[in-house]
């Protein structure tokens, strides 16, 4: 199971990141200022920390100076524009950073790079008959390969890694193409077609009207 | 070219020309002397050669007892005496009435010259003539010897007196150099030591010019050069001050921007959050949809809050403000009746006392000061509490004074207070629906009044904050 540690001094923003990492099954602990979480940091074995910069008794600058972040990597989320503020925690070693606001989604998918960067994540995903093996790029359904184009593998594994959560075809774009893809969404259509046909997901990759696609997981 | 050069140069010059022309005026001062006392032997020299000629002719005469001398013998007699008398180096000439002209001496010079020079009239005149490489002094008379005219020249070598002069001349001249060369020595050293506290001063300048704001010119030196180092040591204090100020303005609006970002994000990533939630996430529990949906609003709320706040701040702090006699009986009385749910809704009573003054107020900012003062009283406040507002006089002054006696303030947050943002109990302060806008909000009001705030605080005892704002000079029965 992940663990994540949330400091944050808003606690309506820790619900809502809370409620969040929940979706992507993650479990989560939280605290409000810098002191404790430097202890709790130190004490426990967390995941990943998401680590506010503006926070009562030590900032977040000042937390990442106090803790390990090679064993724990560090996510900081920041009101601030400033540039050299995020130069400054990428500098103190923070794996990246988020701008506050920020999409759900968006901030799973941060999250995930990490984890699966640390290899803290399964590099194996399994959906009912389907295995994936990341590392490998190979897609299993009942044993048999299935040969899929290096974008729709992309966008299976984005779908499997955030099952039950609707996806906005920006959102796709964004995550399989990049954000510089100034292409039309209906790239992301057909795309999807291709999956639902090879990979024989018709009842399970849903359309969500007016918004984009969902991933049901297998019951 | 340097100003230390150039008073070297021009120092150094007057001094050489005072020397020069001191010498000059002494030498020629001298020759002048010597010529004289030259002129003076030369005429007495004449004047013993021509009695001794006249002398030795009578006694001639009275040898020989003729009646007359002839002319062979005065000449006889002339060249005996000259050939006696003659100093060595002097010259005489002798020219009788039949021009017959006898030279004495080595030198032979136009007579010619002479005579022109030397007239009849102008008895025993002299006259300095160059002849070969000799200069002489010559004097002339016209001498009668036994009834017959001569002219009688004699003249002295004075070659040796200008020799002198230009010996001197020489000595003089070379003296000057020698002397230019050690008081421009000393003239270099001198204006040097007195050009010191400029170079210094110019260092210290350029180091200030290039940032070094907090610097001062030490102010040694001439007083020409303390003066000036007095000068620009306050015109350093100044820029100093200035600098300081502009940056402590832009630090100011960068921690207000920071705290706008800061204090706008955080509802904004909370209402994103959640709205994306509900949106994406499969199935929302009605627990959780109901939750969700709360904090959206709340959250909502506390941006609508910030930014009106912020409105008010951004619009007060732009246009001039239009002032008007206003009463403040009138005001305090509308705005009782705002506070009163805000009172029952904790239980606390209000004490007003209110003297009916005038003010040259825009009515709606003031009231705005006067409602975020009791806002505060009353958050500060326990259930069951009081709070005092009263307006008194006081000299030309109408003091408006809102006292509670809730959770007060500590010290080190009095002086933040009326920073936009900053609150002293964030959690508290947000729950309690604050942007910590509003007593930003009322120091810009009050400054905009030209009015001043006064706050007194204890903590745990209460506070006592004030607007002092000068009264109108209207009478209460002349305004409405």
């Amino acid at each position: 199971m992940i663990r994540l540690l949330i400091v944050e001094d808003d606690k309506n923003i820790v619900k809502m990141l809370e409620a969040t990492v929940s979706i992507a099954g993650y479990e989560s602990d939280s605290c409000y200022d810098g002191k404790t979480a430097i202890q709790k940091i130190n004490e426990n074995d967390y995941d990943l920390v998401l680590l506010d910069v503006m926070l009562p008794n030590f900032n977040g600058f000042q937390v990442m100076e106090h803790i390990d972040t090679e064993k724990t990597p560090v996510i900081f989320l920041t009101a601030l524009q400033d540039v050299t503020d995020k130069v400054k925690g990428l500098k103190l070693g923070a794996e990246d950073y988020i701008v506050k606001p920020f999409e759900a989604v968006e901030l799973l998918a941060r999250i995930e790079v990490i984890l699966r960067r640390r290899h803290k994540n399964n590099n194996i995903i399994k959906y009912g008959d389907i295995t994936v093996d990341i590392s490998r790029h190979i897609i299993k359904k009942q044993g048999i390969e299935i040969q899929l184009t290096p974008k729709e593998f992309e966008l299976t594994v984005f779908f499997m890694q955030n099952l039950d959560i609707a996806l906005t075809r920006e959102r796709l774009i964004s995550a399989v193409w990049g954000y510089e893809y100034m292409g039309e969404t209906r790239t992301v259509d057909t795309h999807v077609q291709q999956i639902r046909k090879k990979l024989d997901l018709q009842d399970s990759l849903i359309t969500v009207p007016k918004l984009g696609y969902r991933l049901e997981s297998k019951s | 070219m340097k100003l230390w050069f150039k008073v070297f140069i021009s120092a150094l010059f007057l001094v050489i020309a005072a020397i020069n022309a001191t010498a000059l005026v002494v030498l020629s001062n001298n020759q002048h002397m010597t010529i004289t006392r030259e002129r003076s032997r030369a005429v007495s020299s004449h004047e013993f050669i021509c009695a001794s000629i006249s002398n030795n002719i009578t006694y001639q005469r009275m040898k020989s007892e003729a009646f007359m001398l002839s002319k062979d013998d005065i000449d006889k007699v002339i060249e005996h005496i000259l050939s006696q008398q003659l100093e060595e180096n002097a010259l005489a000439i002798i020219s009788d009435s039949e021009n017959n002209i006898s030279y004495y001496g080595e030198e032979k010079p136009d007579i010619k010259t002479l005579s022109e020079k030397i007239t009849s009239e102008d008895n025993l005149a002299s006259i300095i003539l160059d002849c070969g490489e000799n200069t002489y002094m010559f004097v002339g008379s016209i001498s009668s010897f036994e009834g017959k005219e001569y002219k009688v020249f004699t003249a002295n070598n004075i070659t040796e007196v200008y020799n002198e002069r230009n010996k001197e001349l020489f000595f003089v001249q070379i003296l000057s150099v020698v002397l230019a060369a050690v008081i421009a020595v000393i003239l270099l050293l001198l204006i040097k030591l007195l050009f010191r506290p400029l170079g210094r001063i110019n260092k210290t300048i350029n180091k200030i010019a290039r940032g070094d704001y907090s610097l001062r010119v030490s102010t040694s030196g001439s007083e020409e050069f303390q003066q000036l180092a007095n000068n620009v040591n306050s015109m350093a204090v100044s820029v100093e001050e200035n600098y300081n100020r502009i940056e402590s303005i832009a630090e100011d609006r960068k921690r207000f921007i920071d705290s706008l970002s800061h204090e706008m994000k955080t509802p904004l990533t909370s209402i994103l959050g959640f709205a994306d939630i509900l949106r994406i996430k499969k199935n929302v529990t009605p627990d959780e949809l109901n939750e969700y949906s709360s904090i959206i609003v709340e959250e909502s709320k506390r941006l609508k809050a910030i930014s009106g706040k912020l409105m008010e701040l951004v619009s007060s702090g732009d246009s001039e403000l239009e002032l008007n006699p206003v009463r403040t009986d009138v005001i305090l009385n509308e705005l009782s009746i705002v506070f009163e749910p805000m009172m029952k809704a904790k239980s606390i009573t209000l004490f007003t006392h209110i003297e009916p003054l005038i003010i040259n107020a825009d009515a709606d900012l003031f009231k705005s000061v006067i409602y975020n003062f009791v806002d505060n009283a009353v958050k500060a406040s326990f259930e069951g509490g009081k709070i005092e507002l009263t307006c008194r006089s006081e000299g030309e002054y109408a003091v408006i004074t809102v006292r509670d006696y809730g959770m007060g303030i500590a010290e080190e947050d009095k002086k933040r207070i009326f920073e936009p943002f900053y609150m002293a109990d964030k959690v508290r302060s947000r729950k309690l629906g604050g942007a910590g806008l509003g007593l930003a909000l009322c120091a810009e009001i009050a400054k905009k009044h030209n009015a001043k705030i006064e706050l007194e605080s204890e903590l745990g005892k209460g506070t006592i904050i004030s607007i002092c704002i000068k009264q109108s000079e209207g009478k209460i029965n002349e305004q409405i």
